[in-house]
């Protein structure tokens, strides 16, 4: 059954893969130290000293996805820009994720993030043999003396906002947040606009749920389409891709009114988008390494939201009115004087 | 009430598709775990064709032969070159993915530009996919059970043997099934992307594809049963989602395994009357 030319034909390929896997990687190191080296001459004059300070990104998908992965890589390319050297690996495994942390660390990196939660486990085992590296591990608040500290964008914030905006502009005195996956920047958003109707009338009806997929919009859609009867009129989806189809659902009925996040959603649904609240992972990440260049970065939870100025509201449509754009404004003033406290929970 | 029927409907209908499409291959012989990735090729290039054409007709006309090509050459691999049905249904699965998602944002980005005009409910609250569907339910019955066509379908799934000694081609005979089995799962996933949706988006199907396989196989190789199999997994979603949106207080984990569990008390159920085609997966050398 398995001739001798079978296993030859496995060889001979596993070979070609592999030199080609060797050749990839030194076009990839050649590139990304030849870029920083580049930006280095250019930004010279006025931020010499930035380029001392060596951040790395490590992600688990493609820098292109446009989401997850290129909001960080946003971030680290907003750094490079500021005069940081940078590099990043993409597409990692998680069996990898030590391998690529220790090979980065001693190579010298300053700052190391991992962006996910589960980039923690593995940054706490490698921490203790690189004291002189800092640790940063995203979308967590979990953290680790003495150089492990986490990155998080305050999504309990951003919901707080929207949840108000829904409470005051709801008539059916019920709005809905349907949600996709069941990770920790959703369900904080979810708990987040459950803060922010109380804030407004304890009697309004909040539907949240979940669908359990960021990709499948036909759920999502059908989702919506079930809070939508039990009388929701205003809907705040948090559900990656999969809220493209609450959107797809409300312009189909055009009496609903939706409200983006993390991005400007605008041209998903322009005459009934009543605004998007903004969630600002790249200029987290930016603030994250400039603290760590000034050589503040500790051992704790370091959370970007409207304090911060990491979370704020994009410009209102023309169907919220302006008292209640004022309040909104209040409201913002209130969170950064903490006269406002948003809970920062799970639950 | 109605409204809940309509629902059901409407979610039904993509799997109910798939599931006829799967049919008509399994009844031949041929498994097909790649059904996710065919539905997957369909609703993109519905949406392709569409935004290309500017008319849904044309659209779906285009995700159709692009399935008969990837159903021609499933077939060819799997019957004429004797490929493991399985091991080819799972890679096509992959290219499936790597290829609609590498297309769909080298051509509409990201973001929702793929969005076109899609079928409008037309009566009763469904669009025309739905009666689309349920006229295939009729259609199929009559083409399996009363044509040449469809007694040799179904005698190559069950005894190829005796197909062959009759003087037939079993593969032409296998390869039609799965030519027409390819581009019936083409039209669920049209009906996804083009009247349930609007758009296409990445990775939409959410396994779907697996769902319809397994409402192939609990409704027990019968077009009825599979349009029976196909409603039951609507309601138990449509139930799901109702009830998320109605009970805040429970745990949505808990609501949503619903479709799960109700699959398996149906198999449990059905299992022993359930009998797959006794050449199912098998690779046939014909004796010519």
């Amino acid at each position: 059954m398995f001739r001798k030319t079978n296993i030859f034909v496995f060889i001979v390929l596993a070979a070609l893969c592999v030199l080609l896997l060797t050749a990839c990687g030194q076009t990839a190191n050649n590139s990304q130290n030849a870029e920083p080296e580049k930006e280095k001459q250019e930004s010279n004059t006025e931020t010499a000293d930035h380029s001392q300070y060596k951040v790395a990104l490590v992600l688990p998908g493609t820098i292109n996805d446009e989401g997850w992965n290129a909001t960080a890589y946003h971030g680290l390319e907003l750094i490079k820009e500021a005069g940081f050297e940078t590099a990043y690996s993409e597409n990692v495994k998680t069996s990898d994720y030590e391998a690529v942390y220790r090979g980065y660390a001693s190579k010298g990196y300053n700052l190391i993030i991992g962006h996910g939660f589960n980039f923690l486990d593995p940054a706490k085992a490698v921490a203790a043999d690189f004291p002189q590296t800092m640790f940063g591990v995203t979308s967590t608040v979990e953290y680790a003396d003495p150089n492990v500290f986490a990155i998080d964008t305050n999504s309990s914030d951003a919901g707080f906002l929207a949840g108000v905006l829904a409470a005051k502009m709801t008539k059916t005195k019920v709005v809905a947040v349907p949600c996709g996956l069941e990770i920790p920047g959703i369900i904080r958003y979810a708990t987040g606009f459950k803060q922010g109707v109380e804030y407004v009338d304890p009697e309004i009806k909040v539907l949240s749920s979940y669908t359990g997929s960021s990709s499948d919009t036909a759920q999502l859609k059908e989702l919506t389409a079930a809070m939508v009867k039990q009388g929701a009129d205003i809907i705040a989806p948090n559900a990656d891709q999969a809220g493209l189809g609450a959107f797809e659902y409300v312009k189909e009925h055009k009496d609903l009114r939706i409200i983006g996040v993390y991005g400007d959603q605008k041209a998903l649904a322009p005459d009934q988008i009543l605004t998007s609240a903004i969630i600002d992972m790249p200029g987290a990440i930016e603030q994250v390494a400039e603290l760590g260049f000034k050589g503040q970065l500790e051992a704790k939870a370091y959370v970007f939201g409207v304090k911060e100025g990491s979370v704020w509201l994009t410009d209102f449509s023309s169907d919220v009115p302006q008292d209640i754009q004022d309040l909104l404004k209040d409201v913002i003033e209130k969170i950064k004087n903490n006269e406002i406290e948003v809970k920062y929970v799970l639950e | 009430m109605w409204d809940f029927f309509i629902v059901i409907f409407r979610d039904s209908t993509s799997i109910l598709l798939v599931a006829l499409g799967i049919l008509i291959m399994q009844l031949g012989g041929v498994i097909n775990i790649g059904a996710e990735g065919m539905m997957l090729i369909g609703a993109f290039f519905g949406i392709l064709g569409t935004f290309l054409s500017g008319y849904t007709g044309l659209g779906i006309l285009i995700a159709l032969i692009i399935l008969a090509i990837f159903g021609f050459l499933f077939g060819l691999m799997t019957i004429y070159w004797k490929g493991n049905q399985v091991v080819v249904g799972v890679a096509l699965n992959l290219l499936a993915e790597g290829m609609t998602t590498t297309l769909s944002r080298q051509i509409f980005g990201t973001g929702s530009q793929s969005t076109i005009q899609g079928f409008k409910p037309i009566f009763l609250g469904v669009s025309v996919m739905t009666y689309v569907a349920l006229a295939l339910v009729l259609a199929l019955y009559f083409f399996l059970y009363h044509t040449n066509l469809g007694l040799r379908i179904r005698a190559s799934g069950e005894y190829p043997i005796a197909v062959d000694i009759a003087g037939i081609d079993v593969y032409r005979v296998q390869l039609t099934a799965v030519v027409i089995g390819a581009m019936i799962i083409g039209l669920g996933g049209c009906s996804l992307s083009m009247a349930h949706m609007n758009s296409f988006s990445e990775l939409m199907t959410g396994g779907r594809g697996y769902i319809a396989l397994a409402a192939v196989a609990l409704g027990q190789y019968k077009p009825i049963g599979v349009l029976l199999a196909s409603l039951m997994f609507g309601a138990s979603n449509t139930l799901q989602y109702h009830l998320q949106a109605s009970i805040t207080k429970f745990p949505a984990p808990i609501i949503r395994i619903i479709p799960y569990v109700v699959t398996i008390i149906a198999v449990i159920i059905s299992g022993k009357n359930s009998k797959d085609p006794s050449a199912l997966g098998k690779k046939y050398i014909k004796f010519s």
